[in-house]
């Protein structure tokens, strides 16, 4: 399934915090890319925070994989998850009459 | 006099003198490049108290309206929320004022039906700091 992660920094990190933690942050980041758990990533321009669109077994999953992150464990940053799927109304444009 | 004149003399200039050298040091500093907005993430929801009937009754001309800005090339990524009603889009659009003005247009959005949460995106910067990204190794 397809689940949305919002990611907001909610404690901002100074930059020996900084230092410390983002060397970690985005090897383990990318590594879930590259196991295909992050199918997609983008950073937010409107607030400090990530969007990834993820390719889990379930919404717990996807908690759990994110929530591990040096992020999160740090207390800087929380993710919001929204699962999402096919564009269900698109079915309406074949529905026979 | 002239005594105290010269100390204060060359303490404003060790001032200046320190100041110009802090600011020649960040100024060879490059600044945090950042990332250009690429795409714009919409979250749409219907309104709270709306009418699902009428709703309804217009999600024909809704999708209708969707699969042409789609096929505008304005929606790049078009998913619904699961478990409630709503939908997530991925914009290739990358001025909010813009986005909120095209999706305003929309049927559920000119019924006061519909709202969206519109956020700019980029590319993910931090990966820019990745170790290999600073390798000085060919």
């Amino acid at each position: 399934m397809k689940v949305m992660a919002i990611g907001s920094i909610t404690k901002p990190l100074s930059p020996e915090q900084r230092q410390q933690v983002m060397p970690r942050e985005v090897p383990a980041t990318l590594k879930h890319y590259l196991d295909g758990k992050i199918e997609q990533f983008w950073f937010r321009q409107d607030a400090p925070g990530v969007i990834f669109l993820m390719n889990v077994e379930s919404v717990e999953q996807a908690k759990t994989t994110i929530e591990e992150l040096p992020l999160v464990t740090g207390g800087y940053a929380k993710y919001d998850f929204m699962q999402v799927g096919p564009l269900a109304p698109l079915g309406l444009l074949i529905q026979s009459k | 006099m002239k005594t105290s004149f010269a100390v204060l003399f060359a303490a404003l200039m060790v001032c200046l003198l320190i100041g110009v050298s802090a600011q020649a040091q960040t100024a060879n500093q490059p600044a945090n490049p950042s990332v250009p907005t690429t795409r714009i993430l919409a979250i749409g929801t219907i309104n709270a108290g709306a009418d699902m009937a009428a709703a309804r009754a217009i999600l024909p001309t809704e999708v209708r309206e969707t699969v042409k800005l789609y096929l505008d090339g304005k929606i790049d990524q078009w998913f619904s929320l699961q478990g409630r009603p709503g939908v997530v889009f991925i914009l290739n659009v990358t001025d909010t004022a813009a986005a909120h003005e095209m999706l305003e247009q929309l049927p559920l959005g000119q019924a006061h039906l519909m709202s969206f949460e519109l956020i700019p995106l980029g590319p993910l910067n931090p990966l820019r700091q990745l170790q290999g990204m600073t390798s000085k190794s060919p």
